[in-house]
């Protein structure tokens, strides 16, 4: 009789083909991006893969099997049709193809980036990288230089939307008076909060690139009696700024260990009124697993990050308690976003 | 469709989970790779163990090695347990999951039917996709058909891992005692047709194949129990010939997910040639359906192999289609189920 705690054969197989088939799933992204047939097929719409292999230069029978496979994973769509009394297999780009590419049919920049991020890392031998191979290749936290704190806040900054519609669907910000936005990227989310509501004054602090970053998007915004930026790394300060009704952090604390988190909800705890409250936005594990391993994969390249730096909604709420909060709101990411966002009072 | 239309179908959220996924593809693998060539399996069989001691084992620089342990439990592979010492966690404590656990043999070893899949991933992957969609010249995967006996007995002996699992799905779907005669058509080594020959001594069973495998056949049941209802018979189905008639059953198995369309209905129609007129033609395959990841990896695979041509793998509703056009109804479907990811197509002549 089976273990009724193993897989049945056929559950055991689909898991197995599962992982094996992210493989090819992954080679065929990194073709779709790289063969620019997304310009091609935004413009044309339609086209045969004939005309395809023509237009792109490619070899005109393995092109049918390329196309096949990107349909097969989604990023184009197949359909059968007569053209001049012959039946053809027509390939457009679908949903998913569409919603990876800008108004001239170019794949989004950040999405390219992330793609490049992988393939840097993806040639190394890699149990040789778990034996401990030097890794040149790493991305460094603190960024090193002004380039790289550019780079990661023009990340920051592309996918904050995201985090900041997260925020104000769990939190009614015009009942509050002063926020920290701690480690708030180049301002763009503080920014953000000031101007809608008007109550709001908000310091945030960063590193100096980032600061020096951010002081910009305040004069721009011309928010310079609202919105205060500090010079601070969250890491070896003992402390953060104090006097606050409301503490938040955005997409940090997913990059740390739990080991690192306490120490910051300690200290988010002392920079807080009585009674003040720390928002907590950031992916979970829960429902972004794929996400998750993406990333997790990549920190094996980097020695300055840690271990297990995505955390699951109970990892979080315990470190909250184990610093002195009391978890007072949750709310699951949606579909507009990846974050979702825990509230917790200072006790 | 253009731009922003894409949102009536997909939410900003599921087009990026979508991209996700196709993204950690890449490191999922890499992670299968290492947990097999690193033996993880086997340093884990007997028991749990704490990160630091497995890093030791395999001799790995222990602070990645918690990253990747970590990363084998996000993927599933791994069972993991915090210790904690003031709320942080100090140490974790890994264990082979229930699935991890079902992969292997009583060893802690990847069977060969998991490790060759593995080999046949790895061996697609160090092509260049870019060079060879602009036509380099490739070492091809697999050939099709054989060119030599070796290959076609390194062919049949793949095939002859899963045909235990064929053998047991055809005999929950087929009530083979209806049947007085009948013909495997390119039935690999013969195993399948030989086990039927046994299991049913009423039923004539004949196994037809190309010469190379026939000669396979005719090996291997040197070396079984002679039975009287089984003959060999050398033919090519897949050329100008017909295939040998007056037959009950003429059955198909893991031929037609590996042909085009066009000759799959070349097939069906010599089948439909010889066989009886109250006779069934029985298909076991996989379907694409349900089996998306398993479909997308084999036809990834042949995108580096010319002699295997696009869009192998058919839907259930694509088997009734030719069937049709081929002069069959289908009169039953055994869906895959627990048992293997075969379906079978039991269809009456028309």
């Amino acid at each position: 009789m089976q273990n009724p705690l193993f897989p049945s054969l056929s559950e055991k197989d689909k898991r197995f083909n599962e992982i094996l088939a992210g493989g090819a799933e992954t080679r065929l992204l990194e073709s779709f991006v790289g063969i620019n047939i997304t310009e091609l097929l935004f413009r044309s719409e339609i086209l045969s893969g004939d005309k395809i292999a023509e237009a792109l230069n490619l070899h005109p029978f393995r092109v049918q099997k390329w196309l096949h496979l990107l349909s097969l994973i989604g990023l184009l769509e197949e359909r059968d049709e007569e053209v001049e009394g012959k039946k053809e297999i027509l390939y457009g780009l679908s949903p998913l193809g569409y919603g990876l590419v800008d108004e001239d049919g170019k794949v989004f920049p950040y999405t390219v980036d992330k793609i490049l991020f992988w393939q840097a890392v993806a040639g190394l031998d890699f149990i040789s990288v778990l034996r401990g191979k030097p890794l040149p290749l790493a991305v460094r936290w603190p960024p090193r230089t002004f380039d790289s704190a550019y780079h990661l806040e023009w990340w920051m900054s592309s996918t904050a939307e995201g985090a900041i519609k997260a925020i104000e669907k769990t939190i009614n910000l015009d009942e509050y008076k002063k926020m920290l936005d701690a480690a708030g990227g180049d301002g763009t989310m503080a920014c953000h909060f000031a101007k809608e509501h008007k109550n709001l004054l908000v310091t945030m602090f960063n590193l100096p690139h980032s600061a020096y970053m951010a002081r910009e998007n305040i004069v721009a915004n011309g928010l310079v009696e609202r919105v205060f930026v500090e010079e601070r790394n969250f890491l070896s300060d003992k402390s953060l700024p104090e006097g606050f009704d409301i503490v938040l952090w955005s997409r940090v604390l997913c990059d740390w260990s739990s080991e690192v988190v306490i120490g910051l909800l300690k200290k988010t705890y002392r920079s807080l009124l009585p009674g003040g409250e720390i928002i907590i936005c950031e992916p979970l594990i829960e429902g972004n697993e794929d996400f998750i391993i993406a990333w997790e994969f990549r920190y094996i390249f980097s020695d300055d990050f840690g271990v297990a730096c995505y955390k699951t909604r109970n990892e979080y709420e315990f470190l909250l308690h184990e610093a002195g909060f009391q978890v007072c709101g949750f709310i699951p990411a949606d579909d507009e976003s990846i974050y979702s966002v825990i509230r917790a009072k200072r006790l | 469709m253009k731009t922003e239309s894409w949102k009536e179908h997909l939410t900003p959220r599921r087009r990026d989970d979508l991209f996700e996924h196709l993204l950690s593809g890449g490191a999922k693998i890499k992670l299968l790779e290492s947990f097999i060539d690193l033996d993880l399996g086997v340093v884990l069989w007997a028991g749990p163990l704490p990160a630091e001691e497995i890093g030791k084992k395999l001799v790995l620089q222990p602070y990645r090695a918690r990253k990747w342990l970590n990363l084998l439990h996000l993927l599933g592979l791994l069972e993991k347990k915090s210790v904690r010492q003031e709320g942080c966690p100090v140490d974790e404590i890994y264990a082979l999951t229930p699935f991890a656990r079902s992969l292997f043999s009583e060893n802690g070893k990847l069977p060969l039917y998991y490790s060759s899949k593995v080999s046949y991933w790895k061996k697609a992957a160090a092509h260049d996709i870019y060079e060879a969609l602009k036509g380099e010249a490739l070492l091809q995967i697999v050939r099709w058909p054989p060119q030599t006996i070796k290959q076609a007995a390194a062919y049949t002996d793949w095939m002859k891992i899963s045909a235990d699992i064929v053998l047991a799905i055809l005999q929950k779907a087929v009530d083979f005692r209806k049947y007085s005669t009948l013909l495997h058509v390119a039935g690999g080594d013969g195993f399948i047709a030989y086990r039927l020959a046994q299991l049913y001594p009423d039923i004539s069973v004949t196994v037809f194949n190309q010469p190379a495998f026939a000669y396979l056949i005719k090996k291997n049941i040197e070396k079984e129990d002679r039975v009287v209802n089984f003959t060999v018979v050398e033919g090519d189905a897949y050329g100008e010939g017909s295939l040998p008639e007056g037959f009950a059953g003429i059955l198909w198995t893991r031929i037609f997910s590996d042909l085009p369309d066009e000759t799959v209905l070349q097939l069906l129609k010599k089948t439909r040639k010889a066989i009886n007129a109250d006779g069934r033609v029985i298909i076991c395959e996989t379907m694409t359906d349900g089996n998306e990841d398993f479909v997308l990896t084999c036809e990834f695979n042949y995108l580096f192999t010319d002699d295997l041509g696009a869009r192998l793998f058919k839907t259930k509703k694509k088997y009734e289609s030719l069937l049709k056009e081929a002069g069959f109804n289908a009169v039953d479907f055994h869906e895959a189920g627990d048992e293997g990811m075969y379906t079978v197509i039991t269809a009456a002549p028309a």
